[in-house]
């Protein structure tokens, strides 16, 4: 990891956990613009993303499919095909082990150094997602034999550890095992292993138990909040579905049309949605807090559509769906400004000054 | 995950034809190879269907006084015979362009008469199921598990030599792949949900699939017939190289290649290159097309940018 | 597995039974066949009564396939008229030939198609991308007859470098062997890209990069050994389309081989043999398939019966 740039002087060079306790972000993203050139013309998928991420933090990243989520942390570390795809601007200081970095700015090579080694990803669908011809044990082991440095028969060893960890029985002869041999939950296990084979800082995961079933969801679940507090790593979690996130996610980011629109501790976000689009997403969602007094109350759609992302967005662009929206909402883009202790929102209109939460349309 | 556009209430709006077809223009365009492919094809139609207006000569008309000339450009040519002659003093440059008539024939008639069988058969098949089904895919498998090539020339030898038959050659031998294509479709639908949704409202199942399976058949069926008429041509001009095609007497790009090896023995090369070189431009053409044709229809192979 | 090999291997069998009666009944399709067995300008009615009781040919039509599957069976192909011999002789006599030509053409297609699909579709659109699809998509409109011709025009009859028919020197294997590899290699070639191409945007590959593997590694550990099984369930097709194309470049190059004996046999009506090549070649086709599909079963680890 030579020519690796020091980016910010005013960042000291610093360890996770002292960063922790000083309060340095482990990645703070900075108005991140992704674009995509496809044959239908220019697609806005990120428009301006700002968040910051503290070390050994859970933060969910939640939203309609569509909205952004999966492409502004796949940009991050370089895995979104470019082209078509393009990062426009923005910035993502990364507390790498030997001082801190800007994502977008390294060169491949140095970008390839921390993925997988410093940040580690999970994916979605874990049978299209792991080599159907190669043996599990070597698609986890690969990766330590890269970033660790381990000869086979070491990284073999760590792997066998490392499947037991994950829950898989047996796991010296599982380790020549292929994929389609597993079942879904445990292909998800060998995935989540692969994304923490080198203890990584960072772990994001995009939607991990979307194509899972629900008894197997919750396992996943809590095999990745014991691995998280077991290793410090901080994690970023993807989802369409606030019900995931919601026992999981120390803060939580609502996502739409390309930009966060509202983020903050999850239990304030929970039970005092301040944005429409987040109040909008709570009553469309079986209760989730239900000892929060909600009662039975029918569930709401959001009526509508996404907005056009082959149009640059120019207003707000929750306005065409929701009922408080005034004048300002279509003639201009609300920024995301600090609302409160940790509470983030870009909205004009604050639901905490409107009154009722949970009641959009 | 990525990418994906997200329309408008508005744009969920039934497009209408015009607008279809600057959509699908709009896709030609931004597709020069398909572009090129489809101006050799108009060429090639154009030569076969005004072959009497453009032809400088009688492509059969002998002229004994004045034999294997040179193409133009080379000593001893002539601008009269532009392509040259042969040894008979026929001008090569119109056979050529007659040989484009045999050549569209071919290709059109055969992949529609093969369209057709095929369809008509997958079609059966796939709706009866059963018996009919192992009976239909098993002769399909059956032609199919024979080399092409080796197919037809058997074939061919067997019918004899003339337009017709090799049409019917072509027609039949090829229409297994339709078949086999128009099956997959109808049970693809058979089995996707669409016909017991449509049960339930009380449709009758031979219209189900009917309304479900034409739509999504043409698609695939157009495709596969446009690589078809172009390897057509090529086993055409392939039988006709070996004798096995339509009479000798008349000028199709395979018969002006048989002599091919005497020619080159002979001195007249140009007798050898230009007709193997309508061929390969006519395949080009097709193959050119074809694939644009099969991005554009197949819409499940169609990605954002390839 | 044992299931598998032993459906594949009936389904086989039935396939090349398939074969016989089809074979069978074309010829017959055609009429008379004592006026195919030989010439009817040279016989008398007589003359063609004798033939059809040496042949069999006055007994019933199923009788006659009764005896014809016996025969078979006995190894009896029957006899070539024109190579006046029994035609399993003849054809055994052409068959080391036309493989090692087959086999050299599909050689060299897959030496020069898959470096070039593997290129191109690594890099797409890349200037090496463009002459890659340039050079299969030539290869695909190429008729290798016409190909054949042109060859020989340039290197047998100008530059006199190499013969221009027979198998008399190592040598003269260049120019058919080149002429009959070029179908393939441009079906090869673009087969290749698309698959290397579809592979590189497999998930799988972005897992692989999200371990920060090098392009490299990515490239040799994940991307070909899945392009190679997609290109082990074509060469066995690739392998039977260099044999039938053999008919074509064994004629010009007047190569004794299979293909060559299937054009003498129709040129001079010998049916017989006619019959026993379409048999024989397409038993070969059904052999080759079984073979690879066998191959492919053994080598992905997906497939487990």
């Amino acid at each position: 990891m030579s020519g690796k740039r020091n980016i910010g002087a005013s960042l000291k060079p610093a360890s996770s956990l002292k960063a922790a306790r000083t309060g340095q972000p482990i990645l703070r993203v900075d108005d991140l613009v992704v674009r995509f050139d496809t044959v239908e013309g220019l697609i806005h998928a990120v428009n301006g993303v700002s968040f910051s991420l503290q070390p050994g933090e859970v933060l969910g990243v939640v939203g309609e499919s569509g909205c952004g989520k999966s492409v502004t942390m796949m940009s991050l570390i370089g895995l979104i095909p470019q082209p078509p795809g393009q990062i426009v601007g923005g910035q993502a200081l990364f507390a790498a082990d030997d001082g801190p970095v800007d994502l977008l700015a390294l060169d491949r090579k140095d970008l390839r150094a921390l993925r997988g080694g410093q940040i580690g990803f999970i994916f979605q669908d874990p049978i299209s997602s792991l080599n159907p011809t190669m043996p599990i044990g070597r698609q986890i082991a690969e990766s330590m034999v890269e970033h660790l440095h381990l000869n086979e028969s070491e990284a073999q060893r760590h792997t066998i550890a490392l499947l037991r960890d994950v829950g898989i029985a047996d796991a010296e002869n599982r380790y020549h095992s292929y994929p389609h041999e597993f079942s879904g939950g445990m292909r998800q296990r060998v995935m989540i292993a692969i994304a923490v084979a080198c203890q990584p800082k960072l772990v994001v995961a995009d939607e991990p138990t979307t194509a899972l079933d629900v008894t197997v969801q919750a396992q996943i679940l809590e095999l990745v909040r014991a691995l998280q507090q077991e290793m410090g790593m901080a994690v970023i979690w993807i989802s369409h579905d606030l019900g995931v996130v919601a026992g999981l996610a120390d803060r939580i980011a609502v996502m739409y049309g390309g930009t966060i629109v509202e983020s903050g501790p999850a239990d304030d976000l929970f039970e005092r949605p301040r944005h429409p689009y987040t109040a909008g997403l709570l009553g469309a969602m079986p209760s989730v807090a239900d000892d929060a007094g909600a009662e039975d109350r029918p569930l709401v759609s959001i009526e509508g559509y996404p907005p056009d992302l082959l149009r640059e967005l120019v207003c707000c662009p929750f306005a065409n769906r929701c009922s408080y929206a005034v004048e300002r909402c279509w003639q201009e883009r609300p920024p995301l400004l600090s609302a409160g202790r940790q509470h983030e929102l870009a909205c004009f209109v604050d639901l905490a000054t409107v009154g009722s939460s949970g009641d959009v349309r | 995950m990525t990418g994906t556009t997200l329309p408008l209430e508005d744009e969920y709006a039934e497009p209408t034809v015009a607008g279809r077809l600057a959509y699908v223009g709009e896709l030609l365009w931004r597709d020069k190879a398909a572009i090129l492919g489809l101006v050799i094809i108009l060429l090639l139609v154009i030569a076969a269907v005004f072959a009497p207006l453009l032809a400088p000569h009688d492509p059969l008309a002998q002229n004994l006084r004045n034999t294997k000339q040179p193409p133009a450009w080379q000593e001893g040519g002539t601008w009269d015979h532009v392509l040259g002659t042969d040894r008979l003093g026929r001008d090569s440059l119109s056979r050529i362009i007659y040989g484009a008539r045999v050549s569209i024939t071919v290709g059109f008639f055969g992949a529609a008469l093969a369209a057709t069988l095929g369809m008509v058969a997958g079609l059966v098949a796939g709706y009866l199921g059963g018996w009919v089904d192992n009976v239909i895919m098993g002769l399909v498998n059956l032609l199919l598990s024979i080399p092409y090539l080796v197919l037809v020339i058997v074939v061919a030898a067997i019918l004899g030599r003339s337009l017709l038959n090799v049409v019917l050659l072509f027609g039949i031998t090829a229409s297994p792949l339709f078949a086999r294509v128009t099956r997959g479709e109808v049970l693809r639908i058979r089995n996707s949900g669409y016909v017991e949704s449509a049960q339930a409202v009380g449709a009758k199942t031979g219209r189900i699939l009917f309304d479900h399976v034409m739509p999504n058949l043409i698609g695939p069926l157009v495709t596969l017939a446009t690589f078809e008429m172009s390897a057509m041509i090529f086993y055409e001009a392939g039988l006709g190289f070996l004798g096995l095609s339509v009479p000798p007497h008349v000028p199709s790009w395979g018969n002006l290649l048989a002599i091919g090896r005497e020619s080159l023995l002979a001195g007249m090369p140009w007798l050898s290159v230009y007709p193997g070189l309508a061929i390969a431009i006519t395949a080009l053409g097709m193959n050119l097309f074809g694939d644009w044709l099969r991005d554009v229809l197949d819409p499940r192979l169609r990605r954002i940018r390839r | 597995m044992q299931r598998y090999l032993l459906s594949r291997l009936l389904q086989s069998l039935l396939l090349m039974a398939g074969v016989l009666v089809i074979v069978f009944f074309l010829v017959r399709l055609t009429g008379d066949p004592a006026s195919l067995l030989i010439n009817r300008d040279y016989a008398n009615p007589e003359q063609m009564a004798q033939m059809r009781a040496a042949f069999g040919l006055d007994k019933p039509t199923h009788l006659q396939f009764v005896d014809y599957v016996g025969r078979l069976l006995r190894g009896d192909l029957g006899y070539s008229l024109r190579f006046r011999g029994p035609a399993l002789d003849v054809i055994l006599s052409g068959l080391p030939i036309t493989v090692l030509l087959s086999s050299l053409a599909l050689l060299l297609a897959v030496a020069v198609a898959v470096p070039l699909g593997i290129v191109g579709g690594t890099s797409p659109n890349s200037l090496v991308d463009f002459v890659a699809r340039i050079i299969g998509l030539l290869g695909q409109v190429t008729p290798s007859f016409w190909l054949a011709l042109i060859l020989i025009w340039v290197f047998a009859v100008n530059l006199r470098w190499l013969p221009s028919f027979g198998i008399d020197t190592p040598r003269s294997y260049v120019l058919p062997a080149v002429a009959l590899s070029v179908g393939g290699m441009g079906q090869l070639a673009r087969l290749t890209r698309s698959a290397v191409l579809e592979i590189r945007n497999e998930d799988y590959i972005r897992t692989a990069r999200s371990k920060g593997l090098s392009p490299r590694a990515i490239a040799a550990r994940h991307v070909f050994r899945n392009a190679a099984l997609a290109l082990v369930s074509v060469i066995g097709v690739q392998f039977t389309y260099a044999l039938s194309g053999s008919v074509y470049i064994e004629t010009i190059f007047a190569i004794p081989g299979m293909g060559w004996m299937l054009n003498e046999a129709i040129r001079n009506r010998d049916f017989v043999l006619v019959q026993a090549l379409t048999i024989f070649i397409a038993s070969f086709a059904i052999i080759m398939n079984l073979i690879t599909d066998i191959l492919y079963a053994a080598i992905d680890p997906r497939i487990r019966y």
